[in-house]
């Protein structure tokens, strides 16, 4: 996810992180399947959208998100 | 338990097979799932596409307007904080004064009237001088927070404080600290991963804080009569320079474990409600009051006795806290400090914002006068030293006291080891530096 | 005087400790949790000849063992027992926040929910049906705009009237697949008297599914301590 450009919407494949980075990805709304919409990336950590919340991610986690461009 | 392990281990291989998923993602998914049944049917009308919340954001978190919007609201916030209260501080000064007078006069036994005027007053003075700028700065605080800016903070400065081992929320403390450190270090209690917080508390005593600055202004104003703005605004750069460096090196070589990743929800802004902003501020500056209030009062009491013991004594010098100036006189050779100022260091362990008084006290001058005793006690170089020894030695009990509620004894006292050392070396560096450079 | 316990839970940010204040005025004390750094918050609140003892938990997203926040709010609501949890949600951020409720109602809390900043969700767009989303949850809700002390004199009484009726457990259903699951090991976990004793089984069990650490480890599956 950390490759796309700002104002871009997705959609979750999968997440390529450890056991509980995943886990706390999921149940903050990446789960696979989900919307996301990618508000902000410029340098630095990215600004996304998930099930109406605003989430700062920093890019090592965001390029753990596989996603899908919609 | 074995029977335990199997029935996890089919039930896992039976929902991988019928959902594609492993149990500790298809709990979570199915959740959301049931969410979205329930909500399906309550939520009549959804958000709309392009919210005020967008719209700010896209100003603020600008890549060329963050950082001017952001110094804005800090100059103003400082603004604030010192205007504002400026009037009610000097009230409150005067008042104490007042009151320190009329012990002197009611009360004859004058060791009596010295220990309730100079100690119990004096102490409160002390505290209660600075509680309005205290409780300005967290009014403003609660008011960034509150509308949901500072985590935008925290959101533009993760990148940058990352590269010293901080986290974005950093800042906040940081920036916090200018005011004072005690507050700056509490608020290390909203960072989230555990490196990130021990560094940003035990290097925030290195931001100058406001009781810092009568110190500098006297002696740059000494000394360096036609800079002084230059030298003061070096001095805090140096602290701002030495907070990084230090948390860089601790936190690489004394550290063990990676910086945390950052997740961090941004709220939506909203206006804050005034009841709440008064509730916050008013919740924080209490607790504030409480804790550093109770551990100043306590150095306060503790140096006036050690002035005006034993019994009799005439002088500071022969106090037991001369005697410990004298002592300690050996140690600021390098520097030309003699054990004058050796004592008014021992104040400053207490609140840095006495230094100035004590000096007074202990060259016997009202302050006005104390510009022309100094200039004959000091060079303009060991001046420079004992400014930059002022802003790093030790933080004072207060944000010693915060830094061990927060994160404990071992640090506390780490914190304070370690300023010291650091303090004694860059003042050794200028005086040698200096020294090489001046002839 | 009848005395009332509740926990106040929900995610972070979303004025639990503004409905906390409002409740308890200056009858609260602050101090720590044993042994960690976290606060924690208590207060007393007198309603109607009731008296309310509140307890203020750690904002948490769920309640799942990834802070020590979240370990403290769960096993609060499991060895403390609180006669009612008052699960405050985010209006502005329902999906999301019913995430914590869902994990509330699998632990069969007895829940009111505090539908809060309604007039935010409301200035963002959002229509939220309160008695739809009653029925559907099966939990009352009473809404509430905590800045402007809305909805507190009707969450104070929605408590007391919960407790008095005697209100049922709060749960959750779901698909027939995983339920199967649950209920075979729930089984298991059954047939020991002392996790009988001590433990929700249908929570461990679909915490034990799950994956998580705690439940684990204090069934013996994995190491740790």
């Amino acid at each position: 996810m950390s490759m796309l450009p700002s104002g871009s919407r997705c959609v979750v494949r999968s997440i390529v992180a450890g056991r509980g980075l995943t886990k706390r990805l999921v149940e903050l709304g990446l789960e696979p399947g989900s919307t996301v919409k990618v508000v902000r990336n410029e340098r630095g950590p990215l600004l996304i959208e998930i099930k109406g919340s605003r989430l700062a991610l920093s890019r090592g986690i965001a390029s753990k998100v596989l996603v899908e461009v919609s | 338990m074995e029977e335990l392990r199997k029935v996890l281990d089919e039930a896992k291989n039976r929902l991988i097979e019928s959902f594609g998923l492993e149990p500790d993602v298809l709990l979570p998914d199915i959740r959301y799932r049931v969410i979205e049944e329930i909500v399906s049917t309550s939520i009549i009308r959804e958000k709309v596409e392009l919210t005020l919340t967008d719209v700010i954001d896209d100003a603020i978190l600008n890549k060329y307007l963050g950082i001017p919007v952001f110094i804005s609201l800090a100059w103003m916030m400082f603004q604030f904080t010192f205007s504002v209260a400026a009037p009610i501080v000097d009230a409150v000064d005067m008042f104490f004064s007042w009151i320190g007078e009329i012990i002197g006069e009611y009360i004859s036994n004058s060791f009596l009237a010295s220990f309730l005027a100079d100690g119990i007053v004096g102490g409160l003075g002390t505290i209660l001088v600075f509680v309005p700028n205290i409780f300005f700065l967290f009014l403003a605080l609660s008011a960034l927070e509150d509308s949901g800016y500072l985590a935008r903070v925290a959101f533009i400065f993760d990148r940058v404080m990352r590269k010293f081992r901080l986290s974005g929320r950093s800042i906040i403390p940081h920036l916090i600290g200018f005011g004072c450190n005690v507050p700056g270090v509490m608020a290390t209690r909203t960072i989230v991963g555990e490196n990130e917080r021990i560094l940003t508390a035990i290097t925030n005593p290195l931001i100058s804080c406001s009781a810092r600055l009568p110190v500098y202004v006297l002696f740059a104003g000494v000394f360096f009569p036609d800079n002084s703005p230059t030298i003061i605004f070096s001095l805090y750069m140096l602290g701002i320079v030495l907070a990084f460096l230090i948390s860089f090196v601790v936190g690489r070589f004394f550290l063990k474990g990676r910086p945390s990743p950052l997740i961090m929800e941004l709220p939506e802004y909203s206006m804050p409600e005034t009841r709440t902003l008064l509730m916050h501020m008013w919740e924080r500056g209490i607790m504030f009051v409480k804790k550093a209030g109770t551990v100043i009062l306590a150095g306060v009491i503790a140096i006036w006795a050690l002035s005006n013991l034993p019994l009799g004594v005439k002088s500071v010098e022969e106090s037991y806290l001369g005697i410990l100036g004298h002592i300690m006189e050996p140690l600021f050779k390098p520097f030309g400090w003699d054990w004058r100022i050796a004592v008014s260091i021992v104040f400053g362990f207490v609140a840095k914002e006495i230094v100035v008084g004590a000096l007074g006290m202990i060259y016997g001058v009202e302050e006005e006068a104390l510009e022309n005793v100094i200039s004959q006690t000091m060079t303009p170089l060991s001046a420079y030293a004992f400014m930059t020894f002022v802003l790093i030695y030790v933080p004072c009990v207060a944000t010693l006291a915060a830094i061990k509620g927060e994160l404990g004894w071992k640090w506390a006292i780490f914190s304070a080891i370690y300023e010291v050392i650091l303090a004694y070396l860059v003042a050794l560096m200028i005086m040698v530096i200096g020294g090489v450079m001046l002839s | 005087m009848k005395r009332i316990r509740v926990a106040l839970a929900g995610n972070p940010n979303v004025g639990k400790s503004v409905i906390f204040n409002f409740l308890t005025g200056g009858r609260q004390h602050v101090g720590n949790w044993p042994g960690k750094t976290i606060e924690k918050k208590e207060g007393i609140c007198y309603h109607r000849g009731y008296e309310l003892y509140i307890m203020d938990l750690p904002g948490i997203y769920s309640l799942t063992t990834f802070s020590p926040e979240e370990l403290i709010a769960r096993d609060y609501i499991l060895n403390e027992k609180p006669d009612v949890v008052v699960n405050i949600v985010d209006a502005s951020n329902l999906r999301r926040n019913l995430y914590l409720t869902i994990q509330l109602m699998e632990l069969g809390a007895r829940l009111i929910i505090a539908l809060n900043k309604s007039d935010l969700a409301e200035s963002l767009g959002y229509e939220i049906d309160e008695k739809r989303l009653e029925k559907n949850l099966g939990v009352p809700v009473v809404p509430t705009v905590a800045t402007r002390r809305i909805g507190l004199q009707e969450l104070c009484d929605k408590i007391i009237e919960v407790v008095e009726r005697g209100a049922p457990p709060s749960s959750i259903t779901y698909p027939e697949i995983v339920e199967a699951e649950i209920e075979r090991i729930r089984n298991v976990l059954e047939k020991d008297p002392m996790i009988r004793e001590s433990y929700n089984t249908r929570w461990l069990a679909i915490k034990l599914l799950e994956g998580d650490e705690d439940a684990l480890r204090k069934l013996g599956l994995i190491r740790g301590g």
